[in-house]
């Protein structure tokens, strides 16, 4: 054979499988970026769409142009829900724009872009002590890890930074996988999932609480969080009363008010569920000046309400099954760590219906304003 | 810039060639000029600011080679003292960029001081120029250089296949390669086999290096912050770097040997199938070949070699190592790395000594069993070198060691364990520890650690599945693949080559720098 052929050859192999990879990835659409038509059965199911859940809530945020935005990390992302009958009419469409593993300074880069690419009133930020905690020797100004994004998340003028950001998606041997492991997974009740209004209906979880049982996923995760809590992490860098997400709070507060976006603020109620370990390893005062920080910061504010679900209630100390116990379902919680979308309703139901159907009152206080 | 990038891939390479062939048409010179060109822009995409550094590096060496290299009036004496200042002014530079930081710690840590780090950057490929150039001093020195000329010389040095990461290319193989006429023409028969190098290596940095890539670096992540990493972790974060690190490497050495084919220059091969080893001696005759050849001709040596009895040997051949140790890397870790390789050796050495007094040994050894048993231990002795290598401190690396072993306790995914009912009564009988939703990432990082054993077991190399000649040929004692598959210009392989430059273009996006950068 003649070089020549050789080479043209080669060109074909490579252009034949990129123009294949690239059709297959706009089609299936793992991530929900492209907005390709949904088949059930093909891709209904976004079961990669975690792994690249940055862009992910920036194309869902265009793409709903919601009146509410759920600010936080996974404990929003899994305990709240968009889609939830009990938001109030006016304040719908509202999305979820939560992701896992995030903190306050992520919350402010995605209010940035939702109130610059719509129509935002209201923003409901779910408050974390656990991602509160930083290197004590932190910088203040700690810049946040948000991928490509940052500058996308932030500047006006990001056309070839978009162009980019869909080109790294479609050009990607991780989209082409992806995009397999989605239709492969469309049939598996137990895969994971994102929807459309950015929810999270954590099938993952059901599969693991039926196949393990909540006591050993109980088990499992306090031990994480045990290991976490033994590491020097504080709420405040070194001899100040300040740190990066105290700092991002503050501007993300300001934010709010400059675009006049209600914001509400709510202490997760997962924190009363790990009292006892947070008191076990001598970090309940910090804990109580994480919030009594918070508190000071929302007081000279008026766009601000504040609320406290971190305290003990019949609803947060539900009884965890016993160990063995593999049918008995908790209402409230998939793990301590994390709380079911029916107390994530309560929370809803707290702070923005006025008529409370549920008979286990109080569930919270509102701090701010009183 | 790096090889696996597209502005390498698809703007710079094309240009350079394109400029190679049609000054070449004009002038050999403006050719070569071009070349050198393309090499200091190549160098300077990454940071300009050390432009200069391997500018005045080269001009250095090649004044100083050429005055040693000469009949001058200088006597035997003082050619000496200008040599051992040339390589002294060599080491100091590399010293200062590399080591000064390194060398304070210690002194702060030792002495209580706080002298405190000075901020440098490492500049790119310091490690490797300046090993060629000692070389190619030493030589000079001693009457093995001939005249070549200041442009020749810069592309030696700068050559943009080899600079970043080697092969550590030797004067004497290289030079005369650059005045031939007939490399200055188009040769299609190198485009192609280039061309198919350079994608093999392509697919192994791109594809199997970075997809294994994340299950070495989450183990040796838990490693460094004192979680005891048990018996699965260790040993998949272990075989993970293992293969990463080769297919890291191999996979830069193809792409740099086929980069330099498509303009008819021909570089030494790097590496042999190093896991397919059967003792330590045999995995440094195939791994990373041009540092061996240059540890061995410019420090072992020089020592004394095996020439002054056996502890003596056994003591240079350690300083080797540990001097080879060090040159990886300013750390504690990569010096244990070389001390242990060098011990590796002098028991190797030793046990040969044993063997060859002995007929039964002797006898034993070409046995299926005998050979199963060394590649066992050579494999496994290879990967605990890594652990230390790879590992950011001794504690970090005694941790995987230690769940390696068994220390740290058995745990296995809950989500294989419930499929399989044997295995869950033996957990149950055994109360093995349970972990939630681990299963998938388990399950790959197995998968991707059981084809890349095969891929370095069973199939030849590139060298060997390309045909392609081999100039450093004391390395050629390649062995016959398991799987005898090999390259031909047709059809298929085209379309195969094709379909894999296309998945590591695809893999782009998620590629990282090559390991060795760092080096």
């Amino acid at each position: 054979m003649r070089p020549v052929i050789y080479i043209r050859y080669l060109f074909y192999g490579f252009l034949a499988t990129m123009a294949l990879a690239f059709a297959v990835t706009y089609i299936i659409d793992p991530y929900r970026i492209f907005l390709t038509p949904e088949i059930s059965g093909l891709n209904e199911k976004k079961s990669r769409a975690q792994g690249e859940i940055f862009f992910n809530r920036m194309v869902g945020i265009k793409t709903v142009q919601p009146t509410t935005i759920l600010l936080g990390n996974s404990r929003v992302q899994w305990g709240m829900s968009a889609r939830s009958q009990l938001w109030p009419q006016a304040l719908r469409p509202v999305y979820n724009a939560a992701i896992p593993g995030s903190n306050n300074q992520t919350a402010f880069a995605y209010l940035q872009y939702a109130i610059r690419t719509g129509n935002i009133k209201v923003a409901v930020l779910g408050l974390d002590y656990l991602s509160s905690l930083i290197k004590i020797n932190a910088a203040a100004d700690k810049p946040v890890i948000l991928g490509n994004y940052g500058p996308l998340l932030s500047t006006e003028n990001s056309m070839a930074q978009t162009v980019k950001n869909y080109f790294l998606r479609i050009a990607s041997i991780d989209g082409l996988i992806d995009s397999f492991l989605t239709v492969f997974e469309q049939k598996n009740p137990y895969a994971p999932d994102i929807l459309p209004n950015g929810d999270n209906p954590l099938n993952e979880y059901k599969g693991y609480a039926t196949e393990k049982g909540y006591h050993r996923l109980f088990k499992n995760y306090l031990s994480g969080i045990k290991k976490r809590l033994g590491r020097k992490d504080r709420i405040f860098i070194q001899e100040t009363d300040s740190s990066p997400e105290f700092e991002a709070l503050k501007r993300l507060i300001d934010l709010a008010k400059n675009n006049n976006v209600k914001l509400y603020m709510f202490f997760h109620p997962y924190h009363s569920t790990l009292q006892d370990l947070i008191t076990s390893v001598g970090r309940r005062e910090e804990f109580d000046n994480w919030k009594r920080r918070i508190l000071h910061i929302v007081q000279k504010r008026d766009n601000v309400e504040l609320w406290d679900f971190s305290t003990r209630s019949e609803l947060t100390s539900e009884a965890v099954p016993e160990a063995g116990d593999m049918t008995t379902r908790m209402n409230w919680y998939w793990e301590p760590g994390h709380y079911k979308n029916g107390l994530g309703e309560k929370i809803i139901s707290n702070v923005f219906q006025n008529n409370l159907p549920y008979p286990d009152r109080p569930f919270g206080n509102k701090l701010y304003p009183k | 810039m790096i090889f696996s990038s597209y502005e390498f891939i698809f703007v710079f390479i094309p240009v350079a060639l394109f400029g190679f062939f049609f000054l070449a048409r004009i002038s050999h010179v403006y050719a070569i000029s071009w070349l050198v060109f393309c090499s200091f822009f190549f160098y300077g995409w990454w940071d300009i600011r050390y432009v200069p550094l391997i500018s005045g590096s080269m001009l250095f060496n090649y004044l100083l080679g050429t005055i040693l290299g000469k009949n001058t009036n200088l006597n035997f004496q003082q050619k000496k003292y200008l040599l051992i200042a040339g390589i002294a002014a060599n080491l100091l530079l590399l010293i200062f960029f590399k080591y000064t930081n390194f060398l304070i710690e210690n002194i702060d840590q030792l002495f209580s001081t706080s002298i405190g780090f000075i901020y440098i950057t490492l500049p790119l490929a310091i490690s490797f120029f300046t090993f060629q150039q000692i070389a190619y001093l030493v030589d000079a020195y001693q009457g093995k250089t001939r005249e070549y000329s200041l442009l020749h010389y810069s592309l030696f040095v700068t050559f943009f296949p080899q600079l970043i990461a080697g092969p550590i290319v030797h004067h004497k193989e290289m030079l005369p390669q650059f005045s031939l006429d007939i490399n200055k023409k188009i040769r299609l028969q190198n485009i192609v086999k280039g061309t198919t190098i350079f994608v093999i290596g392509f697919f192994k940095k791109a594809v199997i290096a970075d997809g294994i890539a994340p299950y070495s670096n989450k183990i040796f992540m838990i490693a460094q912050s004192d979680v005891p990493v048990p018996f699965f972790d260790a040993w998949s974060g272990a075989l993970a770097y293992t293969f990463q690190l080769y297919f890291d490497f191999s996979g830069y050495a193809d792409m740099a040997i086929g980069s330099a084919l498509l303009f008819n220059i021909r570089l030494p091969i790097n590496f042999n199938s190093p896991y397919k080893a059967l003792n330590i001696s045999d995995f440094w005759r195939r791994w990373h070949i041009t540092l061996s050849r240059f540890l061995k001709d410019y420090i072992y040596v020089p020592l004394g070699g095996n020439r002054r009895g056996n502890t003596r040997r056994y003591t240079n051949m350690m300083a080797t190592m540990i001097i080879g140790g060090i040159w990886h890397g300013a750390g504690w870790t990569f010096l244990f790395w070389g001390f242990l390789h060098g011990a590796y050796l002098t028991i190797d050495h030793s046990w040969n000594a044993i063997v060859s007094r002995s007929p039964t040994l002797l006898a034993a050894r070409a046995r299926p069993l005998y050979k199963s048993v060394a590649w066992l231990i050579t494999i496994n002795a290879v990967i605990v070198g890594w652990v230390y290598f790879r590992a950011e401190s001794f504690s970090s690396a005694n941790n995987i060691l230690s769940g390696m072993a068994g220390l740290n306790g058995l745990e296995l995914p809950q989500g294989i364990v419930s499929r399989i009912p044997v295995l869950q009564e033996l957990v149950m009988a055994l109360n093995i520890p349970t972990t939630v939703g681990t299963a998938a990432e388990f399950l790959l990082s197995y998968i991707w650690i059981g084809t890349c054993l095969l891929i370095a077991l069973l199939l030849p190399n590139s060298h060997e599945f390309t045909r392609l000649r081999w100039i450093n040929k004391e390395n050629a004692n390649s062995s016959r693949p398991i799987a005898p598959v090999f390259w031909r210009i047709n059809r298929i392989w085209a379309v195969t080559i094709g379909v894999m430059a296309a998945l590591s273009t695809l893999a782009l996006t998620r590629a990282g720098d090559f390991l060795y950068f760092q080096f």
